[in-house]
Parts: C-alpha cells; structure tokens; sequence
C-alpha cells in the first residue's frame, strides 16, 4: 500500500513550551485514522501541523513530497479540512459557500472543467444533503445544517485526504452518525484517507482502522482500536474511570464513561456478591467504584455479569455454561466466603446448578450475610426460597427490600 | 440573468440623470439641453455649435462643474470600494477607510503642509495634499507593524492599534489648531472635506490610482471571498491568504491616501456604501465591487451637489454625507438587516 501521509520528528512549540512533541507516524492510502486524547493534548494543533498551517520542525511528507514544496493551490488539491461550523461574518448563499471548495482549480478554464466544478458540486450537496439549501442564507441555518454545508465544501475540493476536527461537536446524535457514516463511506468507495479527531470514543472505535492516541503533545499509541482501548491507557490520560467492554451488537470495543476518579480510600472491607443473570452489574459497579474489596461467583461464564467482573478487572469465580459446578469450583468460592467480610445475595433467580451457591452458604453460621429481595426467584421446586427463609431468621444476615436499604446495610455492617 | 441586466440598465439611467441634474443645479441654473449641445461640442463637434450660449455657462460646465462631478465620482466610488476591501479583509461590519488611523494621519499631514506655508507641485499635487499623502500612508504602515506578530496580523489587534493611533494623532492635530487660529478655518474645511475648485488636473491625479486600484482588487475578488471563511480555511482552500492581505490592505489604504490628497476627509461613504450595496446583491466581491463604486461615485455626486448649490455658502460635503447618509443607512439597516448578518 502507498503510503500518503509520513510525518518525521514533528514539534511545534510556543514560547519555548513544546505543544507537539516528536511525532512519528505513517498513514497509508484509504486508511481511516482517529485522533484522540484529552482536551489540551494537541489534536487541533496537531492538524494544523499536518496541513502547513504553523510553523512546526520536522517533516510532514505527503505522496512522497514535503508539504513545503506544494503551492497552496496545489496542496488544496490533495488535502482538505472540515472544520468545525462557525459564523461568516457576511451572509453568503450556501451555494457560494459549497462553490469555494473548487477555488483550486479556478484557473483551470476548459470547458471539460467547467463541467467537472458542477459535477463535484452538485454531488457534494447530494452527498451532504444539503442541495435542497442550497439558495438559503448560510448564517440562518442551524448548527447541524451550517456543519453539512462546510462539509460540502470539502468534499467539492476531491482530494484525496480530508482532515476534519470535531465536526460532530455540534450535532445531535442523527446528525452526527450521518456526518460520520458519510465520511466513511467516501473512505470504503473512493478510498478517501481520512484523519478525524474524534471527540466520541465510541465513534472513533466503531469506525477506525488505526486510532492515533494524543496525550500531552506526544503519541501514546497508534494502533488498531482493539489495541488502543485499554483501561489503563484512557483512565490514565482522561483521568477517570470507565469500563470497556465489547458492543456485540455492532462488533466494536465499546468505552462507557463511569465517573471523575475521586480521591477516596480503599476499603478493607471484603464483600462476596452471589449473582447471576444480570443481577450484578449495577451493584457491582457502585461497590467497585466505593473501592470495596469485591468478588463474585459462581457464575456460568457468557453471563453479563462475567463480562462486567472481566472489564473492571474482578475477580469471579465463574463455570463452562450449563455445567454443573466442578469441585475446582467449589473449592475457590468456600475460599472466597471463608475470607469476605459481607456476603451479598442479589435479586438473582436461583435453578438447578446455581443453587449450589446457596446450598454451600447454608453452612456457614456466622457469616454475615445481606439479602436482596426478590419474590420470584425460585425455579427448583421451593428450595431457594427455604434456604432464603432459613437464612432471613438468623441473627447476622440482613433482608434488603430494595438497593437503597441494600447500600446502607453494607456501610453499617463493621 | 435577465434580472440583472435590467437592474444594471436602471442603474445606468440613474447615474446619468444624476449627472445632468448635478450639471444644472447651482448658483447659476442651466437648462439640459445646453449642457448636451456643449458636452457634445467639447468631445466630438466644433465650438461653433454652442456660440449662442454665453461663455461663462461654457466655462462653468465645461470647466468647473464637469470635471468637479467626475471627481466626487472617483472619490466616492474610490472611498467605497476602499471600505469594501477593509470590511472584508478585517471581517469587520464597523471597519470603513479611516478605522485604521488612516483619516487622522491625512489630517495630520495636511494641517501641517497648511500651517508651514510651504508651496510646491510634484506632478500636480500640491504641498497639502502630498503631506496629506504621506501622512495616511505612514500611519497605515505604523499600525500594520504595530499589530503584526511575526506573519500574522490579528484583526482585534490591527483595530485597536488603529483607534489607538487615530486617537493620539487626533490630539496633535487639535494642539495645532489650537496654535494656529489664523488656519483654523482652512483646516476645519480640510478636515470635514471638500471638492471645491476641483477641476480637470485633479481627475489627471487620481485616474492613476484608481484603474490601478480597481483593477488589483477585483483581480483578488474571489480570494476576497474566501478569506471571509478566516485565513485558516483559505488557506486550505488554497488562497495564499497572507500575501493576498498585504496586497489588498496596501492597495485599499492608497486608494483612500489618494482620495483624502484631493478631497480632505469624506466620512461615512466607506461605511455605509459597502452596506447598502451587500442588502441588495449579497456579499460576492465581484458584484459587490463595481457596484459599491458606481453606488459611492452616485452619492457623492447628490451630496455634493447639495453642498453647492443649498445654501449661497459651500458646506463640507462631509457633514453632508453624514448628514443624508446615517438616517437612510439606520432606514435600510432596520429593513433588511435579517439577510445581511
């Protein structure tokens, strides 16, 4: 493959403070390439960089060429850039507005060319959607419509590379993945190489080929997203926590922002929870969060609950779907009761194997043990529901009738 | 297309019947077909066609009152097109001819070619109109340099820098007034502007800078247009956005040094031209161009016209056109101000 874009110990520094910091990376023809990182991290100045526009070291070579050598007609050509939507300070036609997209190739006067500054024109709008605005004032249009026609605009240069910046910011979610599909689109049919910032992770997952991971003016990663998004490398740069788990539903790796890291404690407290089903996540995730020390099981694994331990790095003892429960099983979940502090029982349905859970947690006298309330849970013929009863009468286990008392149990509980 | 050709047409009849009401009104009335038979005598027949007619009417259209309308033409067209140029490029709605210190440099430098009683002509500009010159030129190079940081000249900066200086050099200029009273009035008329006793050698002065200075900018009209998206998209639209800035800046700025030698200071016209002409064809330079100096040449002709000829006592066209000029652009500006911003 050509490789269309090669960037060599690129640094762009104001004032003596470095903003880009020795960057190095390829970008090959028709790739779709994200960039990402925090506010401040230098994405847009990044841009700016890429497309001659400030005074960077280093070389930027495009098609083989330094940037430098191209006259400004002649790069326009090659690349352009959506920026994000903006006011004029005069009120064009949006038709105008699109037509300035052929302003590189203005001097060409042939017939064939005349034509050829139509055609594109006219299909940007198609593409865009924007040809019925086409004789509407551009300053009265709405954000979405104002970010359409600037994309339109881009699209009427046809080049081969197109940078946008975060040109979904303004836009509600239809018109975001409308841009956003467009875009990819241009990329899979006309192998168009394009370089996005991204401001939605899920976006960037879900549609790149390589993301480009910016933090603090320096490259932490470019590599597949399947690569990239890991825990440890976004809840570092975005200092926050979050989970990323796989959306199977689109097949991409999804990024589900949890919470400002806090400064709070670790607790030494040693919480089991017994769940299943789905039952768990949300209990799970507030206990993980609260930096209790948590552990769950036995679940079958595929369970929803599994995945959830799995992305927040829990441990859970877990067992082959619709198996019963091994004695290598076992042996682990008495280990992990034996050692916890509280043992949570979730509203979770009990059947034929995980009832072993509860069978098991019979013989443990003293433990302390808080239940969640829940009618319907039992599918084995009325003996979850004795061992529940059995166990609601003991002195040391608590009967929650809903999360909130459930929560307050565990903060009371020494 | 149809449309446009017929409001140019329309256009066309206006400004010439502007011209021969211009030609007839004054302190000496004159009735049009005079003014035919001698404009027609002067250009292509002999003199004998109008020997019926008095000299002295001869002289006054032919010689005084001709040429001082194809100046206020020029001067206003040149001032409006001016004040296109520096709206567009400062993408500023408030930025007209003089925002930038140039009107008070002009005043600076006329008032002291009027108070040293220094008289020479270079290729027919006089003392005052050279100081006048050299003065705008020099403070628009000043306050470029001023708000330049190295390649690039913000515009917040560029417009403050240019109020600041205009302000300063407006002080100096009140100090030598204060100090030479004998002037004051001479000063004053300068100050406000005039087109008195402007005749054919005036037209010779400023015919260079004009064609030179349209000519360059309607060459740039389509990167003028795009520099309106802001220099980063231009640029990425392939318009050589800081040498194309420079150029026009420079041209503009001597377009109006070369009208403020001749005329003095003619406010306003800059302003609100550009305006007017945006409402009724939208923001396009290569319209908004020509049709901003036909549209300017027109209003200067009507209010100069009206500071002759009023009152026995000449007016400064200034107060004119701001007189006649701010109610009708608030008029228009209230209209239809939904479509230009």
């Amino acid at each position: 493959m050509d490789k269309i874009l090669k960037v060599r110990n690129l640094n762009y520094s104001v004032n003596k403070i470095d903003i880009i910091k020795d960057i190095n990376f390829d970008v090959l023809k028709g790739e779709f390439i994200s960039i990402i990182g925090p506010n401040g991290a230098g994405k847009t100045t990044l841009i700016k960089c890429l497309t001659d526009n400030l005074d960077y070291t280093g070389t930027v070579e495009l098609k083989g060429k330094s940037i430098k050598e191209y006259s400004k007609k002649e790069k326009a050509k090659i690349i352009s850039v959506v920026p994000q939507e903006y006011t004029l300070p005069f009120n064009f036609k949006v038709i105008d507005v699109i037509k300035m997209g052929r302003n590189p190739y203005r001097d060409n006067k042939g017939k064939e060319e005349i034509k050829n500054n139509k055609n594109l024109t006219y299909r940007a709008m198609v593409q865009t959607n924007t040809y019925n605005l086409r004789d509407r004032f551009y300053n009265s249009l709405s954000g979405g419509e104002k970010q359409r026609v600037v994309t339109a605009r881009a699209l009427a240069q046809d080049t081969d590379l197109i940078y946008l910046d975060e040109v979904t910011s303004s836009l509600d979610m239809h018109h975001e993945l409308e841009i956003v599909e467009l875009i990819y689109r241009l990329n899979r049919e006309e192998e168009t190489t394009v370089i996005s910032i991204m401001h939605d992770l899920n976006i960037a997952s879900r549609f790149s080929d390589k993301i480009l991971f910016l933090n603090n003016g320096k490259i932490v990663e470019y590599d597949t997203p399947e690569k990239v998004f890991n825990i440890k490398n976004l809840s570092k740069a975005y200092n926050m926590e979050m989970l990323i788990r796989e959306n199977k539903l689109l097949n991409y790796r999804e990024i589900v922002p949890l919470r400002i890291n806090r400064n709070i404690n670790k607790k030494d407290k040693k919480i089991h929870i017994i769940c299943g089903g789905g039952t768990g996540e949300y209990i799970i995730e507030k206990l993980f969060s609260e930096k209790y020390d948590v552990s769950c099981g036995i679940i079958h694994d595929g369970d929803s609950d599994v995945r959830v331990c799995e992305s927040l790095n829990i441990e859970c003892i877990k067992e082959k779907p619709f198996s019963e429960f091994s004695k290598k099983v076992i042996k682990n979940y008495n280990e992990k009761i034996r050692d916890s502090d509280i043992v949570l029982i979730t509203d979770v349905p009990f059947g034929k194997h995980n009832i072993t859970n509860l069978r098991l947690l019979k013989e443990y006298k003293n433990k302390k043990i808080i239940i969640l309330h829940n009618n319907n849970r039992d599918f084995i013929d009325g003996e979850s529901d004795r061992i529940i009863n059995d166990l609601k009468i003991r002195e040391n286990v608590l009967y929650a009738y809903n999360l909130k008392e459930l929560f307050e149990y565990i903060e009371e509980i020494d | 297309m149809k449309k446009n050709k017929l409001s140019l047409i329309i256009l066309g009849v206006f400004i010439v019947s502007i011209i021969f009401l211009s030609l007839s009104l004054g302190a000496v009335k004159v009735n049009v077909k005079d003014i035919i038979n001698i404009i027609y005598a002067k250009t292509l027949g002999t003199e004998t066609t109008y020997s019926n007619l008095d000299s002295s009417i001869v002289y006054i259209i032919w010689n005084i009152r001709l040429p001082r309308i194809i100046v206020s033409l020029f001067i206003g067209g040149m001032l409006s097109i001016a004040g296109v140029t520096y709206q567009g490029i400062l993408k500023n709605p408030m930025a007209d001819p003089f925002v930038l210190g140039i009107s008070s440099g002009a005043a600076l430098g006329a008032t002291i070619g009027i108070i040293s009683k220094i008289s020479f002509n270079i290729l027919g500009l006089n003392f005052i109109s050279l100081m006048a010159f050299a003065g705008a030129l020099l403070v628009i190079f000043v306050v470029y340099n001023i708000a330049r940081i190295k390649n690039e000249v913000p515009v917040t900066t560029l417009l403050l820098s240019g109020i600041a200086m205009s302000q300063f050099l407006t002080a100096i200029l009140s100090i030598l007034m204060m100090l030479n009273d004998r002037d004051l009035n001479k000063i004053f008329f300068w100050t406000m502007g005039s087109l008195s006793g402007k005749g054919w050698e005036s037209i010779a002065n400023i015919i260079p800078y004009t064609v030179l200075g349209f000519i360059i900018l309607m060459y740039y009209s389509k990167d003028m247009d795009i520099l309106l998206l802001g220099d980063e998209s231009a640029k990425n639209l392939g318009v050589e956005a800081d040498k194309i800035k420079k150029i026009i800046l420079v041209t503009a700025s001597i377009l109006t040094a070369a009208s403020v030698s001749v005329s003095g200071i003619i406010g306003f016209v800059g302003l609100i031209v550009p305006h007017i002409v945006r409402i009724f064809v939208g923001p396009k330079h290569s319209k908004l161009l020509p049709l901003s100096f036909i549209t300017g040449g027109a209003l200067m002709v009507v209010c100069d016209t009206i500071a002759r000829s009023i009152i026995p006592q000449e007016i400064p066209v200034g107060i004119i056109t701001a007189i006649l000029g701010a109610p009708f652009f608030i008029y228009i500006l209230k209209k239809k101000k939904a479509e230009v911003f």
